[in-house]
């Protein structure tokens, strides 16, 4: 589009062209490295993750690192079950439940408020209800971590315990969603991000589209179904696509507010590997030596730089299949639309 | 509206390429749309009050008292702003901070910008896999493991890069204070996020705007600079937005990468705000993160003020 | 550290199952409703709390199987021997103790953030490691656990006796740990110390001179020189690692000085010392950057230092005695390292006591206790159960399970792993099978029960009451210390350490202390007086040349006030 449809075949532009295509094609080489290299260290012997220079290729081949993790996966012999709390396939169907139901809630919700901020409301309303909706991306998720965590215990309150109701002995009607999958949904419904998302993208829908389907009659949710949507359907696909991997990556938060093994998200058990293998925390010898044991048992299981990479990829396979199914959905979309 | 009308109207916008007018003052609602609005905001609302805003408020209200985690709780007003305002590591945590955002969008931000406005030019069928190849993401948490081993400075492979590829010296990377942050934002450059929403953007920008571009003589840049761009803008406004916020509030990754290191040159206010909490200091944390707040919210007020949003109006 | 091996294999992997299938308690049923009625939008009923659940049903939770996990289940005790031996303990226990279920949960106990909140809001399991919540600072631990942070327990540990078990070794350690009388912990494991582990075949091989218990930092320079050939490193250190250099001389010791008329009653000077100081830190900068014998990194963690101990990538590496002890097969372990190269394994590894300072000073190995903490939501029976639990571990159940190990490898090796070498009971080792003479060597253990005869060094965490306000936190230091061992080119140390001085004192005046002037001049009297008992005893030459003149300029006329 950018480069003229007429006189294609002048050398300037050719040469131009071409610069751009090997710009992209270098662009993906570099890109594509990393998961190169990720690959081919699951495969390598645990001394050689560790070899320097690093090998291009692995020397000695092994499957050691995916053998250990297909038997975390299935969670059979006690060197696995030493490394993590049950079969790795169990963590992995709550992290798809987790997220399944923060896409199901969380994209109609996100997007319908965004949809009334964008072509609903006007004027000072319109302004003070996009900062209360993106507000709150400006504070680090760590301070509100204790509020929130009170919150998950007693439901609609803050604090560590109920209230009393004034004058009676009956406490105020509080809910407790702690150690269930509904503590981690329930805070990241609406992604304030999202918001942002959708709000950019109505924004650029002009108001007369939608003011002709008004004078035609018509609610404005069937509006918005009719004639909005399908518009969206990029938009919805990135959006989805957002909050897939948020909700799939989150680790700090499903660990403070889950506690049986059985409900843990796949990408905790993972963080936890990590910090045991590389321990991170250890900034003094106290605390080095009374973990020395948690790393011993990593360590003597066999797991290394390998292990950790496969279970990386493990990790990131939903993410692939999620981008691929949105950039499908993407480019679905645009025909749709019928423009280019 | 009105406002935003008087001042976005004598600026040249891509209507001018459409050819399409602009719209006329939206009417007035009718009662019933206006009530459908609401309904459509109310389950949003309620989430983002319930687990945004009041968690906010609780966290901000502890920021004014001595926040003992069990046992009496004491009043004590402004005393832990006073405390971190002559902190002098704050004022460092803020520095590092500022300069980490500013590395992290100066490099990172306008790539995935080029890189789609470039890929649209492909041909269609190599639009996919480029598109697939270009934006292929990799799970946070496995992006971090892969550059924590490559980091290493003994065994990781930007080592090899720095010794057996450009021949130097056996690089600090992460061990010097002046290029701690360059390397903590580096991976960025790699792995950037929001470039399908680029793609999603150009894909819809009809394709007579540039044949009419083209007719009028336009060249290639023109037509980035008077088409592709002003459609973006709004995008990329957004996005701008989130990259402030996000950078702001880097934490995990250089926590993982150097806790700080060397020297506190990697610790950002976030991670300052970490340390704080592990000192049991909850409510200078909480101040701290206040502190936080005002400052992002500013950089966010006046980054709106100069992008006004919609090329159509 | 006893069982734990064993345990956390046990822990592990049943923990899903018995959790889930084997008891429908009120909490579960609680938050099963809970999560279905807030579909119906704040249905009214009221949180009950699950606590007291009656004697018939007492549950303990535990985490990944710290300190003691689950029965096991049968495919996983059949699988492992090791793990059958904990299950054969656990039931002993169990059928003494009939009604206790011991749950798994999930929680990163390691993180004193993640388990300080759950200790707020009541959800961390029953037992834990003590010193998380004051983030492994002493002082900090005092703190949190009279802010109630933990379970106090002073009469369940009379009860079992706790105290009169303990080893001598351990006993004057763990005294320190009541506040005016009462335990808010148990003991859980001991070890001696940090020290130097070293390639003693390398050494012998190159003709350098073996560590001694009176070695020095300059001693290491040259041995860590000397063993630097070719792609190997003569030794590697980790963040604190570094710093034992500088904490042999008491660099911070003597910087930090008593100040009753300021708020929050210290204050810093590192400066007036610099030109003892500034040597000190050139020496560390000069084995890395000049001599080049230093593996060290901003991101080296103690999995890294292993591993290339191990490959023989480096020489020497400066890290708690257990890594000496971890049982073989792995690839990380010492005893990993002797069977490659098919020697036994005194005459490949060794370990040294850390380096003395100037002077004949040295504290910096010194023997240490970690807690068990115990949750403050804990009711009276559940606490009573856990620390039985505890002592049977600790005491009959450590000799049955190291019997069971033995009998199952016979490899002392496995028997005396990590922390057994030292357990906690006295009269332990006795009576179970094989000692640690015969699994790690005697020139090892020789070293070891030296270090537990060094006279614990007065610690300021135990002469003050607990500080009842936030401090400052060490952020700093902590950066001075990562700024001398990574930055290269020249540095102006002695500007660095007027900056160290500025911040800190900045940073200390907007704190005040919760301990009166009174109070923190008596305190701090009697923590310098055992101070200077302690080197007239432990370091005569030190105190006589170093100590008496700072004690009576620097610090006596500061606490006159």
């Amino acid at each position: 589009m950018l480069f003229p449809q007429v006189g294609r075949r002048q050398p300037a532009l050719r040469i131009a062209w071409w610069l751009v295509v090997a710009f992209l094609c270098l662009g993906i080489t570099l890109h594509l490295f990393p998961f190169y290299f990720m690959l081919v260290t699951s495969f390598k012997s645990g001394e050689e993750v560790l070899a320097f220079p690093p090998t291009w290729w692995p020397h000695e081949g092994t499957l050691a690192g995916w053998r250990l993790v297909v038997s975390l996966v299935q969670g059979s012999n006690s060197a696995a079950a030493r490394l993590m709390d049950g079969p790795f396939w169990m963590f992995f169907l709550n992290s798809v439940q987790i997220t399944f139901w923060v896409l199901v809630l969380g994209i109609p919700i996100t997007s319908l408020a965004a949809y009334a901020n964008s072509k609903l409301q006007r004027g000072p309303l319109a302004r003070w209800s996009f900062l209360f909706f993106i507000g709150t991306l400006m504070m680090p998720a760590a301070l509100t971590l204790i509020p929130n965590y009170l919150l998950t215990r007693n439901f609609p309150f803050a604090l560590p315990s109920v209230p009393g109701i004034p004058g009676t002995d009956l406490e105020f009607p509080s809910v407790r969603i702690w150690d269930t999958h509904w503590a981690v949904i329930l805070p990241i419904v609406f992604q304030a991000f999202n918001f942002l998302l959708f709000k950019g993208f109505f924004d650029t829908i002009p108001d007369s589209v939608i003011q002709a389907a008004r004078v035609d009659g018509g609610s404005e949710f069937n509006i918005f179904r009719r004639i909005v949507l399908p518009m969206s359907v990029p938009v919805y696909a990135v959006a989805i696509w957002t909050a897939f991997s948020g909700a799939w990556d989150q680790f700090l938060w499903p660990l403070v507010v889950l506690q049986s093994p059985e409900k843990m998200p796949a990408s905790v058990e993972i963080y936890l590997l990590l910090q045991r293998f590389t321990q991170a925390g250890a900034t003094n010898a106290d605390q080095a030596s009374a973990q020395a044991q948690q790393m011993q048992d990593i360590l003597s299981a066999g797991m290394s730089w390998n292990g950790l990479m496969v279970l990386g990829i493990l990790q990131s396979l939903p993410v692939f299949i999620a981008f691929i199914v949105c950039r499908e959905y993407l480019l679905r979309g645009i025909r749709l639309r019928g423009l280019k | 509206m009105t406002e935003r009308q008087v001042v976005t109207e004598d600026v040249p916008t891509a209507d001018a390429a459409g050819g399409r007018a602009p719209d006329k003052p939206a009417p007035r609602l009718s009662r019933r749309r206006r009530l459908e609005g609401v309904l459509f905001v109310i389950p949003a609302f309620l989430f983002q009050l319930s687990w945004g805003w009041y968690p906010l408020v609780m966290a901000f209200v502890i920021s004014l008292t001595n926040a003992r985690f069990r046992g009496p709780v004491e009043f004590t007003g402004l005393e832990s702003y006073q405390r971190l305002w002559s902190d002098p590591l704050v004022g460092q945590a803020f520095k590092v901070t500022a300069i980490y955002a500013a590395l992290s969008i100066g490099l990172t931000f306008m790539i995935p910008i080029l890189v789609a406005i470039l890929l649209m030019e492909m041909p269609r069928r190599h639009i996919r896999w480029m598109m697939l190849l270009w934006f292929l993401p990799l799970s946070g948490i496995a992006s971090t493991l892969l550059f924590r081993y490559m980091f290493n400075a003994q065994y990781g492979l930007f080592q090899w890069i720095a010794t057996e590829v450009l021949h130097l010296p056996p690089q600090p990377f992460l061990n010097s204070s002046d290029q701690v942050l360059f390397w903590l934002v580096f991976p960025g450059i790699l792995f950037f996020g929001p470039g399908l929403i680029y793609m999603a953007t150009l894909q819809g920008i009809p394709a007579s705007y540039y044949e009419a571009a083209e007719i009028e003589g336009a060249g290639f840049w023109r037509k980035v600079w008077t088409i592709s761009l002003p459609r973006l803008r709004p995008v990329i406004s957004m996005l701008l937005i989130f990259a402030v916020i996000g950078s702001s509030q880097a934490f995990e990754f250089p926590l993982i990468m150097t806790g700080g290191a060397p020297g506190g040159a990697s610790r950002t206010v976030v991670m300052y705000l970490y340390d704080l909490l592990r000192g049991l200091r909850y409510a200078d944390a909480t101040a701290l993160g206040v502190y936080l707040f005002l400052v992002t919210m500013a950089l966010v007020i006046i980054q709106r003020r100069f992008f006004r949003e919609d090329p159509d109006r | 550290m006893s069982d734990r091996d064993t345990t956390g294999t046990a822990a592990a992997g049943p923990a899903g199952t018995t959790g889930a299938t084997g008891t429908t308690t009120r909490r579960r049923l609680l938050t099963m409703m809970a999560g279905g009625a807030f579909a119906a939008a704040g249905g009214g009923f009221l949180s009950a709390c699950s606590k007291g659940s009656g004697a018939a049903n007492i549950t303990l939770t535990t985490n990944n199987g710290w300190p003691y996990g689950p029965m096991p289940n049968a495919k996983d005790q059949k699988a492992n021997p090791g793990t059958k031996a904990y299950a054969d303990v656990l039931k002993a226990w169990l059928d003494e103790n009939p009604g206790v279920t011991i749950k798994n949960s999930t929680l990163d106990v390691w993180n004193q953030q993640t388990l300080t909140t759950a200790l707020t809001g009541g959800t961390a399991p029953s037992m834990f490691p003590g010193d998380v919540i004051g983030g492994w600072n002493r002082a900090n631990v005092r703190a949190a656990m009279s802010q109630g942070l933990a379970a106090e327990v002073t009469e369940h540990l009379k009860t079992y006796k706790v105290e009169e078990k303990l080893a001598d070794y351990v006993k004057p350690i763990w005294e320190k740990w009541a506040i005016d009388g009462k335990f808010y912990a148990a003991p859980w494991i001991y070890n001696v110390g940090t020290g130097l582990h070293y390639r003693i075949d390398l050494i012998r091989e190159l003709g350098l001179k073996e560590p001694t218990p009176d070695w020095t930092w300059d001693d290491v320079r040259e041995l860590a020189k000397g063993l630097s050939q070719g792609k190997r490193k003569g030794i590697a250190l980790q963040g604190w690692g570094l710093n034992a250099g500088l904490s042999a001389d008491g660099m911070d010791f003597h910087s930090t000085i008593p100040a009753p008329d300021t708020g929050w009653n210290w204050r810093w000077d590192y400066t007036s010392r610099a030109d003892t100081w500034v040597p000190l830190i050139e020496r560390m900068r000069a084995m890395i950057f000049e001599d080049k014998s230093v593996l060290a990194d901003v991101s080296l963690g103690d999995g890294d230092l292993l591993a290339a101990f191990f490959r023989g990538d480096v020489a020497m590496h400066n890290n708690t005695v257990i890594f000496f002890a971890s049982a073989p097969g792995g690839d990380n372990a010492p005893a990993d390292l002797a069977k490659k190269l098919d020697k036994p394994i005194e005459e490949v590894v060794g370990w040294m006591t850390q380096p003395v300072g100037g002077n004949g000073r040295s504290t910096s190995t010194q023997g240490q206790c970690d807690l068990v903490g115990f949750s403050p939501d804990l009711d009276d029976e559940q606490l009573d159960k856990a620390i039985s639990l505890l002592t049977y571990m600790q005491g009959p159940g450590w000799v049955k399970q190291r019997t069971a190990t033995y009998e199952h490898t016979k490899d002392p090796k496995h028997v005396f792993d990590g922390a057994n070498i030292m357990p906690l009971y006295k009269d332990l080792v006795d009576q179970a099978p094989s000692s640690p003479d015969e699994a790690w060597g005697k020139p090892f253990m020789d070293q070891v029960r030296r270090a537990a005869q060094i006279p614990i060094a007065p610690n300021e965490a135990f002469y003050f009451s607990p500080e009842n306000n936030t401090g400052p936190t060490t952020t700093a230091r902590d950066d001075m210390s990562s700024r001398w061992a990574n930055e290269r080119g020249n540095l102006d140390l002695r500007a660095d350490l007027a900056k160290l001085d500025q911040t800190r004192n900045q940073q200390a005046k907007s704190f005040t202390s919760s301990r009166s002037d009174e109070e923190f001049v008596k305190s701090a009297r009697n923590y310098y007086e055992a101070h200077d008992a302690y080197w007239k005893a432990n370091a005569p030459e030190y105190h006589q040349n170093v100590f008496r003149d700072w004690y009576d300029n620097t610090v006596l006329p500061a606490l006159k006030g």
